[in-house]
């Protein structure tokens, strides 16, 4: 296990670069982001551990941030001040480009995979925005009504748009459709809904909606999407069929703030939560492994290490399957295997 | 989807199309650039509108007991729906604008500016009489027709930001509306009768004598929303600062609320939690918000994280015994302060010395976030090159607006511009007191802090200077976003992003 220590500040998001295999950028704020300055790092992951190659400052707290898909020295942050910044590692200190249109805290940005020149943000002022790196203006906004936790690109259709919000539902969105009264919005699922199939150890009866902190596209199945908040479960959801979640994950015993399919495995994904852990979850459709298809999952394993809430997890593309880095408020950003964390079956 | 666009019409139909425009972008633009000065920390009316819902769904409360639930209405953007009969709109709109007997004083007084400005004037003048059903007035046919006629962009960015002006003046620093003060009828009246005055004057110099017994009373009026508007101000401030104590209390309440949830979990993870210590520090008041940093208000030092203190992973923060008293006490509560290369009058200059005060100095003494925020300049921070020429609302951003309240302020000594110059000059290692927007301490061997750093090298926050907020640092994007951060903007993360509701819920 590697590990780098963002000293003075508090990390919020960690992705590793889809160009490199050794280059991460991990986006942080002072005094938990509550106030004070932010900072981003550019890490490098060495021989000798994890070296910062180089870290940008703003004036607020950075509390997501993506890599450019189309170059592989340039990234985007979202501000607490409302801003989006794209910063280019080879250029001096500052951004090369900035945006201001939101009026609250920008949650989450997401650069396209498919369509590589837009990318989306979220925010709290309740809306996500769709831009190009061109533009000096957003080329769509999308009004949510509520808080946005996180915005998301499928990756597999360069049109289609999801996002998370505090009303407990998860939105979808197809930008090639006409913008009408729904403002593109052809999909809001209530992910509070009971699921289809009664979970064992579950409760059939709803919780209640609560606020949906962050979700993620499964990278091989392109209707399948997980999301998770401040209930502490994780959900699956098969847009084919949106009346409700199909799976249930339950074990966080905190809000769970991120999650993250992995890019190797079609079944499993990563969560880090305030309860001070990481965990690795498969949500049993994988038959190969023993899961049922549509299955119940399981946690496969956790990572205890941290010892503040975890906040980022992020999955690493390249070289063997499993590795992955975490960030935490404990102003540490740990790089480890998946694999040496896993329980027995 | 029911919006076909092929199929008989019928003007219901049309109604609805109408009704269900994307205007999101649009709107969006009129209301980000409705304050720039303000920055985004000021309500949206519009953002979170279902979270109030939400959360008392979430209660369990039913929707009649809603604190917004009849204020809903006025939520709205102009011309959504709501009931309100539609003669009273279109007798307002009459009364606004077509009326010759309002027309034409307005005239006379904003002639200098573009045609369109008397429109927008009278609308103002209009939003702020009592009767202001237009805002929530139904959409009439002869309200659509209006409007069709107007055309409907332009209609629109008139109309918009001027009627979500209004409620908003509350919230508004250092950007008073000023006309709102001002007997408008008295100071037409006051201007009609200077020009007959002058129309006379050619007659003859005996009838100036009546004259200006009759110009007396307007202009008392007018002095009169003068003393009115001093003392309003006054009280804002005060308001102000209670205000800042109410936040201090809710954040304290709110990490209240956070410890509460976690109280039952003994594990070691969370009894070290740096994070719960703060919380636990903030319920106590040990620690407050001050601008852009923690302070703890026993010692008033700013709150550094462990490391620069202790390398080991510290649970504890920096308290304000352990830090370096390099400053002398002399300087604490001096209002002349007399460090070298410091002439300037501070109004609330020193008063973070991190000597221990006997008594508690945080209900004493003026919050210096009122002065910062209301002496701050107006500033329109749309990149440069922002296409100005295409702005349909040029009235609307006047480097006028406000300056009677800069000078006001200035005058009663609150903030000065020319106190953010201060540290800039600062270098190296001699420790040295600087203003109160940016404590500095930098210590020998040991790596400067970042808040220090933005003082060494020019204060890229709110206290830059004018060119450099509009231009950015070496003319790069990196612009500061000039807003004023209050508690409430950290409670509200504090409540929103992470703690109370993300930790409330437990499974189970």
């Amino acid at each position: 296990m590697l590990e780098f220590r963002t000293a003075g500040f508090n990390p919020y998001s960690t992705k590793y670069s889809p160009f490199f295999d050794s280059r991460l950028a991990v986006s942080a704020g002072a005094n938990f982001g509550l106030v004070g300055n932010g900072r981003l790092y550019i890490l490098n992951l060495t021989s000798n551990g994890i070296a910062c190659e180089k870290y940008f400052e703003t004036q607020d707290c950075l509390f997501d941030t993506a890599w450019s898909e189309q170059h592989e020295n340039q990234l985007l942050t979202a501000g607490g001040d409302g801003s989006l910044k794209l910063f280019d590692i080879g250029v001096g200190e500052f951004p090369v480009a900035g945006w201001q249109e939101h009026g609250r805290e920008v949650f989450s940005v997401h650069w396209g995979l498919v369509d590589k020149s837009r990318f989306a943000s979220s925010s709290w002022d309740g809306t996500v925005k769709i831009w190009t790196p061109e533009r000096k203006e957003s080329l769509v906004t999308l009004p949510v009504h509520s808080c946005v936790y996180s915005a998301q690109f499928s990756p597999h259709h360069p049109d289609i748009v999801t996002c998370v919000s505090r009303d407990s539902h998860l939105r979808v969105y197809d930008l090639r459709t006409k913008a009408s009264a729904q403002n593109h919005m052809t999909l809001a699922i209530p992910i509070h809904a009971p699921p289809k199939l009664p979970v064992p150890g579950y409760g059939q009866g709803s919780v209640g909606p609560t606020e949906c902190l962050t979700h993620d596209w499964n990278k091989y199945r392109d209707s399948v999407l997980a999301t998770a908040g401040v209930d502490g479960v994780i959900r699956t959801f098969d847009l084919r069929n949106p009346s409700g979640p199909v799976n249930l994950l339950p074990g966080h015993e905190y809000a769970v703030r991120k999650i993250s399919w992995s890019p190797h495995l079609s079944d499993v994904l990563l969560s880090a939560s305030y309860d001070m852990t990481c965990r690795v979850w498969t949500d049993g459709s994988n038959v190969e492994k023993g899961g049922s298809g549509a299955g119940f999952g399981r946690e496969l394993g956790r990572m205890d290490a941290h010892t503040e809430f975890a906040m980022g997890v992020d999955w690493c593309l390249f070289g063997a399957e499993g590795w992955c880095a975490t960030c935490a408020w404990d102003e540490r950003v740990l790089v480890w295997d998946v694999r040496e964390h896993m329980r027995a079956a | 989807m029911a919006d076909a666009l092929c199929g008989p019409s019928n003007p219901l139909q049309q109604f609805k199309q109408q009704t269900s425009l994307d205007r999101t972008l649009q709107q969006d633009r009129l209301t980000s650039r409705l304050s720039p000065a303000q920055g985004f920390r000021s309500h949206d009316p519009n953002a979170g509108l279902l979270d109030p819902e939400f959360e008392a769904f979430q209660a369990g409360l039913p929707p009649s007991e809603l604190p917004s639930y009849h204020a809903y209405q006025s939520h709205q953007q102009p011309f959504s729906a709501g009931p309100s009969p539609a003669p009273s709109w279109a007798q307002d709109f009459q009364q606004l604008h077509i009326s010759p007997s309002s027309l034409q004083p307005q005239q006379s007084l904003y002639q200098s500016g573009p045609s369109t400005a008397g429109w927008a004037q009278g609308f103002r003048q209009h939003a702020t009489q009592p009767a202001m059903s237009q805002r929530t007035a139904s959409p009439s046919p002869l309200a659509f027709q209006q409007k069709a006629r107007m055309g409907y962009g332009g209609f629109q960015s008139r109309f918009a930001p001027q009627a979500s002006f209004a409620p908003n003046v509350q919230q508004s620093k250092g950007k008073e509306p000023v006309y709102e003060q001002f007997d408008d009828a008295a100071f037409e009246q006051a201007f009609v009768q200077a020009r007959d005055e002058m129309m006379d004057e050619v007659d003859g110099q005996n009838s100036l004598q009546e004259d200006v017994g009759t110009l007396q009373d307007p202009l008392q009026d007018v002095l009169q929303g003068q003393q009115d508007f001093m003392s309003s101000l006054e009280e804002q401030a005060q308001t102000e600062e209670q205000r800042a104590h109410d936040e201090q209390d809710a954040l304290s309440a709110t990490a209240q609320e956070l410890l509460s949830k976690v109280e039952d979990n003994k594990t070691d993870k969370f009894r070290n939690s740096q994070f719960l210590g703060l919380m636990r520090k903030l319920r106590d008041r040990e620690v407050k918000v001050e601008g852009d940093k923690m302070v703890e208000t026993v010692s008033s030092t700013p709150l550094k994280p462990a490391f620069i203190h202790a390398p080991s992973h510290d649970s504890t923060y920096a308290s304000g015994t352990s830090s370096p008293m390099s400053w002398d006490s002399a300087h604490f509560d001096t209002h002349i302060c007399d460090t070298s290369g410091c002439s300037v009058h501070h109004a609330y200059d020193h008063w973070e010395s991190p000597t221990t005060p006997t008594f508690d100095n945080s209900e004493q003494r003026p919050s210096p976030l009122v002065a910062h925020t209301a002496s701050r300049p107006l500033v329109d921070t749309r990149p440069p090159d922002y296409g100005h020429e295409t702005d349909a609302d040029l009235g609307r951003i006047d480097p006028r607006d406000g300056q009677g309240v800069r000078d006001i302020l200035t005058e009663m000594g609150g903030g000065t511009v020319q106190h953010d110059e201060i540290g800039t000059s600062t270098t190296a290692s001699t420790p040295h007191i600087n203003d109160d927007s940016s404590v500095l301490s930098v210590v020998d061997g040991e790596p400067p802090f970042y808040a220090d750093m933005r003082a060494l090298h020019g204060a890229r926050t709110e206290s830059a200077n004018q060119s450099e907020m509009l231009y950015g640092h070496d003319g790069t994007l990196e612009r500061p976003v000039v807003w004023s951060r209050d508690e409430g903007v950290t409670r509200e993360r504090l409540e929103r992003g992470y703690v109370r509701k993300d930790i409330r819920q437990r499974l189970h």
